[in-house]
C-alpha cells in the first residue's frame, strides 16, 4: 500500500519535472472555428484517429478535399515528430538508442533534405524510410500494445497528442466550400526572457466585418493567459521547492 | 493588515453574487453557463476588482474532477489509475431564456450538453492555450461582454486551484509555528515566578525550543507532504 502510494507520487512528481521545461514559453492562439463540440479527450481514441491518417486509403474514404490533405499529413508529422524526441531523450522512460525507428527516421529526414523540392514519393528508398515509427495501434501484440500503453502514459506525449487533436478537429469541421476554414487567426509566443511574438493570418485582414472583435478577444486571451501563467509558474516552483529535502540547519 | 481585510471584504462581497451557480465542472472539462443576469452579475464583480467566490464544493470538485483523471486499464485487467489531466477545458454557452428563480443543480440538465456553445478554451497543463469562437457567436450582440466574461472566469478558476495547491504546506506550517510559540509562552510565564536559574532556563527554552521545533519543520516539512501527496493520491485511485 505505501509503495504504491510512494509510486503513485513518484509519478504525480515526474509529471509536474516534465511540466517544467515545457511552461518556459507560453502560447496563445485564437481560432474562429465552425462549431464547438463538448467531447472528452480520451488519449486512447485520440492516438487511433490521429495514427489512421496514414492509412493509404484515409483521404479517398473520408473524402477529405487536396486542398486540406497536407495539412492532415502535417499533423501526423508532427506527432512522429514528438515520438522521435521521446525516444532520443535519456530521461522520457522510453529511451532506446539502439531501436532502428530512430536510424529510420534520421535518414528519412536526411532524405527529405538532400532532395528537397524533387518528388521523392516513387524513391524505392523514401518508400521504405517513410513507414511510421509510432507504434501501429491495430496490431494486437503484446509488446506493441505495452509501449503504447507507456506512450499514452508520458505526460509530454499526452499534451502534445491533446494539441494535435484539437487541430484535427478543427480541420474536421471545416466547411471547404466556405471563403475561410477554420485557421489560427491570431498567435502571440510570451517567453520567460520577455521576447513576445504576435503573428496574424493574412486572412484576418481581410474581414473588416470581425477583425477588430477576433483582435479583442485574442488581447483578452493573451492577458488572462499571461497572469495564470504566472501563476502556474510561482505554484510549480512552490511545488518543487516544497517536496525537496533541505537540511536540519540548512535556512529557507 | 489593511491589505488583508480588503481582500477579505472583496470576498465576501462576491459571494452574494452567487456566480458559482453559472459554473458546471466535470473530469476535465469545466462548463460556464451564462445569460443576461449572469453577464450583468460577472460584470459588477469585474469592475468592483471583487475575486470569484468559489464554495468548498467546487473548490473540490476543480481539484479532483478538473485536475486528475480516473483511467480504467483493461488491457490486462480492470484497475483504475489516475493521471494528470493533459489539460482543462473550458466552454462558455450562452441562453437568450429567462433563469430561473431559484438556481440550482436542476439548472444544469443533460440538454446543457447539447446547447450551442460560443467560445472554448483548450489550456494545457504547461500553459499554451487555445481559444476557439464559434463563428455565429461573432454575430452575437453581446459577444464582447461574453468573451471579456469567459476569460475571466477562466482566470479566477485556475488561480483558485493554485492557491488551493499551495495552501496545504502552508497550514501545516503555520500550525506548528503555532505550537512552538505556544509551548514557548507558556514557558515563559511559569519562568517569571520561579527561582533566577530556573527563569533563565525557562527562558532559554522560549528561545531554543521553537528555533529548534521550526528547524525540524523546515526539515521534515517536504517529507510530510510527500507523504500526504502519496495518501491523497492512493485515496483518489480508489
Amino acid at each position: 500500500m505505501a509503495s504504491r502510494a510512494q509510486g503513485l507520487l513518484d509519478k504525480f512528481v515526474n509529471s509536474i519535472g516534465d511540466l517544467l521545461t515545457d511552461i518556459t514559453a507560453l502560447e496563445v492562439n485564437t481560432m474562429i472555428v465552425t462549431q464547438i463540440t463538448a467531447a472528452k479527450f480520451n488519449a486512447w481514441e485520440a492516438y487511433q484517429e490521429i495514427y489512421s491518417i496514414c492509412d493509404s486509403d484515409y483521404f479517398v474514404v473520408k473524402r477529405i478535399p487536396t486542398e486540406l490533405q497536407t495539412r492532415y499529413k502535417n499533423l501526423f508529422e508532427g506527432l512522429e515528430r514528438e515520438y522521435f524526441y521521446i525516444l532520443v531523450d535519456p530521461g522520457s522512460g522510453l529511451y532506446n538508442p539502439n531501436d532502428e525507428r530512430i536510424r529510420r527516421y534520421r535518414e528519412r529526414i536526411e532524405l527529405l533534405k538532400r532532395k528537397q523540392g524533387q518528388n521523392v514519393e516513387s524513391d524505392p528508398k523514401y518508400k521504405e524510410l517513410v513507414r511510421p515509427i509510432l507504434p501501429d495501434p491495430t496490431v494486437l501484440e503484446s509488446t506493441t500494445l505495452l509501449e503504447l500503453q507507456r506512450l499514452l502514459n508520458n505526460s509530454k506525449f499526452l499534451r502534445d497528442l491533446r494539441k494535435v487533436l484539437e487541430l484535427k478537429v478543427a480541420l474536421d469541421s471545416s466547411d471547404a466550400t466556405s471563403e475561410s476554414i477554420d485557421i489560427i487567426y491570431a498567435q502571440t509566443v510570451m517567453q520567460l526572457d520577455g521576447d513576445i511574438i504576435t503573428r496574424y493570418h493574412e486572412k484576418l485582414f481581410d474581414r473588416e466585418d470581425i477583425k477588430d472583435l477576433v483582435l479583442k478577444t485574442h488581447n483578452e486571451g493573451v492577458i488572462s493567459g499571461e497572469k495564470q501563467w504566472r501563476g502556474l509558474l510561482d505554484f510549480m516552483v512552490d511545488l518543487v521547492r516544497s517536496t525537496t529535502s533541505r537540511g536540519l540547519f540548512n535556512g529557507r | 493588515m489593511n491589505s488583508l481585510v480588503q481582500k477579505l471584504f472583496r470576498h465576501w462581497s462576491s459571494r452574494k453574487y452567487n456566480l458559482a451557480s453559472y459554473i458546471k465542472i466535470e473530469e476535465g472539462q469545466v462548463f460556464f453557463n451564462l445569460n443576461e443576469q449572469a453577464l450583468r452579475k460577472i460584470y459588477q464583480v469585474r469592475i468592483r476588482d471583487f475575486p470569484l467566490h468559489v464554495p468548498c464544493s467546487l473548490r473540490l470538485r476543480l481539484l479532483r474532477d478538473a485536475l486528475l483523471k480516473r483511467e480504467v486499464r483493461t488491457l490486462n485487467r480492470r484497475k483504475t489509475e489516475i493521471h494528470l489531466q493533459p489539460g482543462l477545458t473550458f466552454y462558455t454557452c450562452y441562453s437568450d431564456e429567462q433563469e430561473p428563480q431559484k438556481l440550482d443543480h436542476s439548472y444544469f440538465t443533460a440538454s446543457m450538453i447539447e446547447k450551442k456553445k460560443l467560445l472554448r478554451s483548450v489550456i494545457s497543463l504547461d500553459g499554451d492555450i487555445l481559444n476557439q469562437i464559434s463563428s455565429s457567436s461573432l454575430q452575437h450582440p453581446y459577444f464582447s461582454e461574453i468573451s471579456a466574461a469567459h476569460h475571466w472566469l477562466t482566470l479566477q478558476l485556475l488561480n483558485h486551484l493554485h492557491t488551493n495547491l499551495n495552501l496545504i504546506p502552508r497550514l501545516i506550517g503555520l500550525f506548528i509555528a503555532g505550537v512552538s510559540w505556544w509551548t514557548a509562552a507558556q514557558s515563559l510565564c511559569l519562568g517569571v515566578s520561579n527561582e533566577s536559574i530556573e527563569s533563565i532556563l525557562k527562558a532559554i527554552k522560549f528561545f531554543v525550543f521553537p528555533f529548534l521545533l521550526r528547524r525540524l519543520w523546515i526539515w521534515l516539512q517536504p517529507l510530510v507532504i510527500r507523504w500526504s501527496l502519496a495518501r491523497i493520491l492512493s485515496c483518489l485511485e480508489k
